[in-house]
Formats: structure tokens, sequence, C-alpha cells
């Protein structure tokens, strides 16, 4: 499909597009740029980085579970490496991912030309890198954190763990959580303002859904993680008492904040997938989304009922059988959205014509995979199983099925789906497919196993067993599949090493898809749209073609546009919240090295409350001061 | 026409299923139990199991019509129709009863576990408390002391409670009952009716520092005699040793470090930060179940505590192969 472009009839005395838009050459331009799609690929490639050397880890302990009584690694190190693992996958790469793919696809998905908050987009970047960094130092140090993931006191009190590891876990945590926010905050604003005229509410892509009910969860349930960690440092740094029994302080306290976070974070990971699984299934199926009101409503009954249900990781601390009988109830009404959703899918694939491209297949990996990690969710939130299986391999097992099966499988989907946009060029088919089938295979052989290791008695977090308990072949079966699941996932990263600049090219519109990313060339240009689309349907692509245009100056539709907002100044057109009503445009900000050096005086900040190091703590200080002083004042001139 | 994906899916699960059945060992395992609290936990994961298996075959089985049948030509407003019905039908009504149906077993279950749900005293009573990484266990009714082994009579309601006071650990006996954290700064209770004598492996839960894979202990379900026998056994002192060797042992404890950390009933050895040793010699494994208790077993523990456990808070203490033999016939005496 081609589009005219109006872009380029201009007036000669007018700047083009090119001129306005395009970063600074060279390592300046990496630095400055505030163009949401490198900053997502960034994104991506940072927290694939970060997936890859978790994975590793992951391979390192189950060599040494591999078999019982082996010291492949001293008791010490295994549990440095499933803290970090766990830390690495969900806080470095679950999250940064998605919001890596969120990124790059909102504005194209919505018809703009970039976020709401360019400049806030890129300080985003440059936290998340920041913390990477940070907590992943600690292992040069020899001093990485041991305290598991979820880091309860009193073991990660200065009393029980007085290294300076569980430091770089709860400042790490804390930095981190910066980034997540202000990325919240850009997806909000984008989507509720930067909508091509006509993309009603009802006419929103389920993918921005997903990631508009995922950012309010992130506002809302990141406060009480940063509350956690930071009470924990304030323990730890200076002695305060609120997780000290002794003292009057509550260790529970620690559990309630920390979940009151970790279980909502389960669907902050979950809902964005969801939404990728279903753009797929939809274009695959050459069909509407069955049930597009049921499925945008499931995002926010996840995302609303997720908020009752997080003393369902506490059913073993001693609370009285009326209290958790409550949690227990929303537990599994939670998971009627989620079975909403389902039948959405199920609904879309029996109305269409299925095809069985590389990212279907890893969608339809995805519904076999969730399924059963869906249905272990429900039987671990009934109180007395949870009992027997909580802290045990089973458990282990469910959350895998969840966070490794329905949030890696559809953003390996995502990847084949999305990255010959990003690149132009197409990944391969075959060895998708190879990667594929090794990792479902891979993946099942690994896990499946592992819920019959827990009923059996195997509990979390051991670095090693006893033989003769009925563990041992077990283990070394679970330990083959993740060589099997690990080389699945290295085939996708040799298909995108091979082909993101030699395989064929993409062109617009590769998958014939509906929605606006795939109206501009393949990967789209800094400005991303000749000129802002105009919308009249969900899916405007298979409805309409070529999609109309709108011109600046009185919001009227043509095929044509004279000169649409953003071709000659950074600009970008401004709709109403509800139906979507052209409401002005507002200027882009100029790329800017600000966000990068406000980055880099938090690390130096953070660096410098790891150390109690005064100096550099004020060093910090200063230089994210003067840098945002900076931003305010080039805002101000901006904006004038 | 099926799909390739669909082939390969049922050949992988069959595969996975005939693997996981055939390996079978004597496990801790939930699905063995041995007390009516245990067999109730059991009997609800049976159910679900059972609807599971049902849902899982039949959202497999909607899935691959989904996405192997051709579209039938119908009308927009029919096909709306259609999916809407579908997803209340699906998504809805099924699961809501399915879910009703687990909440109902989960609510009746769980007010059966629930402590407070008896307010009679079991005639049972025992505390354990969590140490990094011991179980120090107290019969305060009937002065005995013991370590990482519980005994219990058969057939009669026990209550053990659980407390404290450094990290939080959690005690599970798979075969017994579910599991129950012990937090600092509150008490908890796990309570159980043991029917069936043996020995049943519990071990900590929770994660809980460096040892925590070493943090076993075992409870033995005793007849009313035996476990009679075992409490009038375990009440007395220790009994001063007759041979040469385990005088000489006597004598290297309570003079060197050993009696700082240790107790030993009888003797001037009082320490409290290990374990109670008065009657060492009759349990069945050392260090949390890092070793079995064999004079070979002991001797290994001290010539080589951080080798065997890396991390205990048993210091190395540096002993001559001399020392460790009388040490060996000292301990293992104390039966």
């Amino acid at each position: 499909m081609t589009i005219e472009s109006p872009l380029r009839a201009d007036e000669p005395d007018l700047p083009s597009p090119e001129e306005v838009w395009e970063d600074r050459p060279g390592l300046l331009g990496f630095f400055t740029t505030v163009d949401h799609k490198r900053i997502g690929i960034r994104y991506i490639v940072t927290a694939f980085t970060f997936f890859f050397i978790a994975g590793l880890m992951a391979l390192v302990m189950r060599a040494q579970l591999a078999r019982p009584d082996s010291d492949v690694v001293s008791a010490e190190t295994y549990n440095q490496l499933f803290t970090m693992h766990g830390t690495i996958m969900i806080f470095l790469f679950n999250t940064p991912v998605l919001f890596g793919f969120g990124n790059y696809l909102m504005p194209l998905l919505l018809g703009s030309r970039d976020m709401a908050f360019p400049r806030l987009n890129a300080f985003g970047y440059w936290v998340f890198l920041g913390s990477g960094v940070f907590m992943l130092s600690s292992f040069v140090f020899g001093a990485a954190p041991d305290g598991g993931w979820f880091a309860y006191v009193p073991l990660t009190d200065k009393a029980f763990s007085s290294g300076i590891n569980l430091d770089f876990w709860g400042l790490g945590v804390i930095f981190t959580g910066i980034s997540t926010t202000v990325g919240a905050i850009n997806f909000i604003a984008s989507a509720f303002k930067l909508r091509a005229p006509g993309m009603t509410v009802n006419r929103i892509p389920l993918l921005v859904w997903s990631f508009v009910a995922m950012a309010f969860m992130v506002l809302f349930a990141v406060p009480s993680l940063t509350t956690a960690a930071g009470l924990l440092e304030a323990d730890r740094l200076f002695g305060t008492a609120f997780y000290r029994p002794a003292s009057g302080g509550n260790v529970l306290l620690y559990q309630h904040l920390f979940w009151f976070w970790g279980h909502p974070e389960v669907y902050i990971l979950f809902l964005p997938a969801t939404g990728m699984v279903t753009t797929i299934i939809t274009v695959f199926s050459r069909h509407r989304t069955a049930g597009y009101v049921w499925v945008a409503s499931s995002f926010f009954g996840i995302a609303f009922i997720s908020f009752g249900v997080w003393v369902h990781h506490m059913f073993a601390t001693g609370m009285p059988t009326q209290a958790t009988g409550m949690f227990a109830a929303a537990s599994f009404v939670v998971a009627v959205p989620s079975g909403i959703m389902y039948m959405c899918w199920i609904g879309t694939m029996w109305g269409g014509d299925v095809r069985f491209p590389v990212p279907m297949l890893f969608a339809l990996g995805f519904l076999v995979i969730f399924l059963l990690g869906g249905i272990t969710g429900v039987m671990v939130a009934s109180l007395p199983f949870d009992l027997q299986v909580t802290d045990s391999y089973f458990v282990v097992a469910h959350f895998h099925y969840v966070l490794n099966g329905a949030v890696v499988f559809p953003i390996f989907g995502a990847l084949y789906y999305w990255v010959p946009k990003m690149t132009g060029h197409m990944l391969s088919e075959r060895l998708g497919k190879w990667s594929f089938w090794t990792m479902l295979v891979g993946f099942n052989v690994t896990f499946f196993p592992m819920h019959i290791l827990g009923q059996r008695g195997m509990a979390r977090r051991v670095y090693t067993y006893d033989r003769g308990l009925g563990f041992d072949f077990l283990n070394m079966i679970v330990s083959l599949g993740s060589v099997v699941f690990a080389i699945g996932t290295g085939l996708t990263l040799l298909n995108v090493v091979l082909n993101h600049k030699r395989g064929p090219a993409a062109g617009r519109n590769p998958w014939d898809a509906d929605t606006l990313e795939w109206a501009t060339e393949s990967p789209p240009p800094e400005w991303n749209f000749e000129a802002s689309p105009v919308i009249n349907s969900r899916h405007p692509l298979w409805d309409e073609e070529p999609l109309p245009y709108v011109a600046a100056a009185d919001g009227e539709s043509t095929e044509q546009a004279q000169s649409p907002i953003g071709a000659s100044r950074r600009e970008v057109a401004v709709t109403t919240g509800f139906s979507a009503e052209a409401d002005g445009h507002f200027r882009v900000p100029e790329p800017s090295i600000v966000p990068a050096i406000v980055g880099l005086g938090l690390f130096v900040l953070f660096v410098g409350v790891l150390l109690i190091g005064a100096v550099i703590f004020w060093v910090g200080v200063v230089v994210g001061l003067a840098a945002l002083t900076s931003w305010a004042w080039q805002c101000e001139v901006d904006r004038s | 026409m099926r799909h390739v994906f669909w082939r390969t899916f049922h050949v992988a699960t069959s595969l996975l299923i005939v693997t996981t059945l055939t390996a079978c060992g004597s496990s801790p395992s939930m699905l063995s139990p041995h007390s009516p609290e245990a067999r109730s936990i059991a009997d609800t994961w049976w159910l679900m199991f059972a609807m599971a298996c049902g849902v899982y075959v039949i959202v497999m089985a909607l899935l691959l019509i989904a996405t192997t049948r051709r579209p039938a030509n119908v009308s927009e407003e029919r096909r709306r129709r259609f999916d809407n019905r579908f997803v209340v039908v699906g998504g809805l009504i099924v699961p809501g009863i399915i879910l009703g149906i687990t909440a109902v077993a989960t609510v009746d279950v769980a007010n059966k576990l629930s402590p407070a749900a008896e307010a009679a005293q079991a005639p049972v009573r025992i505390t354990v408390e969590g140490e990094q990484w011991w179980w120090r266990v107290d019969y305060p009714d009937d002065g005995v002391v013991t370590a990482n082994e519980i005994h219990v009579p058969i057939n009669q309601k026990v209550d053990i409670e659980l407390i404290s006071d450094n990290v939080i650990h959690s005690l599970w006996v798979p075969e017994l009952n579910g599991k129950q954290d012990l937090v600092p700064g509150q008490v908890n209770h796990l309570r159980f009716t043991a029917d069936r004598l043996g020995r049943f492996e519990g071990r900590c839960a929770e994660f809980c520092g460096i040892q925590h894979a070493h943090m076993e202990f075992v409870v033995f379900v005793d007849s009313a005699n035996d476990y009679r026998d075992w409490l009038s056994q375990n009440r007395s002192a220790a009994a001063a040793p007759d041979q040469p060797d385990a005088r000489g042992g006597q004598q290297l404890f309570e003079s060197s470090s050993c009696a700082g950390c240790h107790t030993i009933g009888g003797t001037s050895a009082e320490g409290t930060a290990g374990p109670d040793l008065t009657h060492v010699g009759s349990r069945t494994t050392l260090a949390a179940g890092a070793v079995d208790n064999t004079p070979d077993g002991m001797a290994e523990w001290l010539r080589d505590t951080q080798g065997v456990k890396p991390g205990a808070r048993m210091p190395q203490v540096h002993l001559t192969d001399q020392e460790i033999e009388t040490l060996v016939a000292y301990l293992e005496g104390l039966r």
C-alpha cells in the first residue's frame, strides 16, 4: 500500500522535515536524542542484554541443581545468583523491555510524532541504564545482593546482612522506580492527548489500552515499593527501626508494602504482554478483535482487582483465616478478566482465517502456557493448598509459566512482529520457527516437572538438596530442559543479529496489519508520519485505503494536507481526550543532553548513598540540580 | 488441516506426562498425607486438579477448532452476538461456577485448619524456635529440650508454638500439614494429628540465609508408649561416661570453647547459642540434616565444620585427631 506524501509538496521557504526532526550526528546525537523510536529500541536492546545475563545465571543455578549435593558453585554464590536472576528479570528486563516496546510503538499507534514528554522519555532511559549498571556493578565488587529478590526483613537488615550487598538492591530498586514512574506518566499523557483525530476512546488500539492500564498501575504500585525499600535502607543506613520488632517495628509491614507493589507488578508485566498477543492474534486472524470492549474492560478490571490480592503471598505468616479468606476470594476473582480475554482471543480466531507465521506461533505458545499458569494461579489462591506449596518449587513452576511463558513468549512474538518495522528488514521465518519450537519444548521440560518437585517437598531457594528424596531425576530433566530453552532464545538472538540489516526488505506493511504504525515506512522517518491520519474505525488500515489526512489549519480532512502539523516545526497535533477532536498542537522540545546529565547526577547521588560518601553524594546532587535547572530554563525559553 | 503446532504440542505433552509419572521415589510429598489436616489439603488438590484437567482439555479443544476451522460466512451482527455469548458463557458463567466450587472447598478446609477454630487446648504442646540454621525444640510441660528432631505421639492433637528471635523461618512437614512461618515479634501455631507411625522429613521453607538449604528436621510419630519412654529418657540428665576415651572427651568439652555455646545436662556446659547436646547421641542427624549422626559423621563435622556446612554459626574449632576421637566417643555416648 502506498501513500501520497503530502510532506514533500512544500513551499520552498519552510525548513524540510529532515532539518526539523533529525538528530545531531554521531555521539552527540546519541546522548541528546529525544526520538521515541531511538529511545524505545535502546530500551529493548539494553533490556535484552540484561535478559541474557540473567539467563546465564539461571543456567549456572541449574548446573548446580542438576545433581544432589553438588558443588558447582558455593552456597554464597548460589544465593547471589538466584537473588540477582529474579531482580534482573523483573526490574531490568521484563519491565523495561515492555517500556521499550511502548515507547517505540505508542506514538506510531496513535498517529503522532513523538511522546508527550520526549525529554522525560530520554531521562527515563538513562535512569534505567544507570540503575542497571548500579545493581550489576555489585558483582564486580563481589558483593551482589543475596537476600532474595524480595529481600525480606529481618534477614536483609544490618544485623543479618552486614555487607554492602543489600544496599545495592535497596537503592537500586528505588533508583529504577524513578524510571518506571516517569515512563508511566508519559504513556498516560500521550494516550490521552496525542491521538490522531477521530481516534475516539472507542477506537484506541487495544495495545494502547493495555499500556494505559499498566501505566496507571505503575503510578499506584511503585510508591509502595519505594516506601518498602526506602524504609529498609533507613533501617540499614540510619538505624531507624521500622522493621525491628525489638524496637517497636514490624516485620510484616515490609511484606505488606512489598507485595502491595509486588502483586500488581505481575499484572504490570502481564497486561502489555496480553496487549501484544491481542494485536498479533487479530492481525493473523485477519479479523476484528472479538469483544473489544470486553478486552479493554478486562485490562482495567485486572488493574483494579490486582491491588486487592497481595496478602495471598503471605498466607503462611499467621494472619487470621477471616482476613486471609477475603484475599483468597479476591485472588479467585482476578482470574475472571483473564478468562474473558482468553475467550476473546479464541473468538477472534474463530471468526477469522488463521495464518501461522512466527509471531502467531509465539502467541499460540502463550495461550498454551498461560492457561496452565493461570490455572495453577487459581490453585495457589486456595488458602489451604497454598500453605503446602508456597515457597516450594510448585510456585517456582507457577510463576515461570506466568512471567516467562505468558510474558516472555509474547515479547519474543513482538520482536518477530515489530523488528521489521524498526529495522526495515524481515527476520528469518525458518530460524524463527526453530527458535519457537526449541523454546516451547525447552520451556515445558524445564518448568513442568517443577510442579511435581514442589508437591514432593522440594523447597525454593535451596542451593542443594539431599540424595534419596526423589528429587534427583526430575532435577536432571529440569536442568537439561533449561539448556534447550536457552538455545531457543539464543536462536532468536542470532536471528536478529543476522537479519536486522540484511533480511529481506519489509516494506510498509509486511503483515497486512490494521494499525497505524504500518501506514508509514519501515523504519519510520524521525517525524513518523507525513501528516496526522484521520481515524474512522478500530482497524484503520483494513477499513480505509488510502488513509485520509488532516490539514493543520481548519482540522478538515483531506486526501492531501497542505501544511501538516510538524512538517516545518517540531510540533505534534493535540486532540481532545475523549472524542479525539483536533485541539491545536504543541511544541516538541529540541534534542538535549540535559536528561542524560540529570540521570548521571542521580547515579552519582545513589553511589554516594551506597558508599556513605558525603562528597560523592553532594557532587551528584549538584550535577543533578544544575542539569534540572537548565532543563527548566530551556522549557521556559522554548515554550514562551 | 491440523497445523504442525498442534501435532508437536500433543507429542510434547504426552512425553512430559510419561517422564514425570515414571520418576518416583520416597519423597516427603504433600500427596502422601498422614494426618487429617494434610489429607484435607490433598483432597482439595485432587478436586482442583480434576477441574483443571477438564478446563485445560476443553479450552485446548476450543483453541484447536478456532485455529483450524474455515470462517463461516455470517453477518457482522450475528458474529458480534455470537462473540458476546461466547464471552459471557466461557469467560463469566463457567469460570464463575468453577471458581465458586474452588472457593467453597477452600473456605471449608481453611476453617478446619484454622488454629482459631480449636479453642480447646491440644494435649501435646511443643515450642519450636527457629535459629540460623537449626531448630530449637522445647517441651515446656515435660522439661525436655532437644534440637532438629520432634517426637509426637500418634493420634493426638499436637500444637506447635512457632517463634523466632532472628529472621523469618517456615516450618514445613508436607506429610503432616501445610507450612507456617516463624515470624520475629509474633507467635504462630501449627497443629496436626499424625495418624501413622514413622519418620517424616521436615524443613525450613522460608529463605533464611546462607544455609537455608540445610535447615532440616525430622518428625517421629511414636506410639503412646514409645513417646512416654522418649520423654522420660530425654528428661533426665546425661549419664556420666564410663569409658576412659569418653571421659577425656567430657573433660575436653567442658574445658574448651564447646561449653560456651552448648548445654549438656548434668555437666558444667551451659551455653545456649547452639543446640542442646544432652542426648545428642540418640539423634539421627547433625547440624540440621547436614550430616548423618554416626561416629564418622560426627568426626567429619568436628574436623571440617565449615566444609560440611559453609557459613554455619559454629566456628571451626581446631582439634587434633586424638581430641576428635575422644569428643566423638563422649558425644555419641550421650543417649
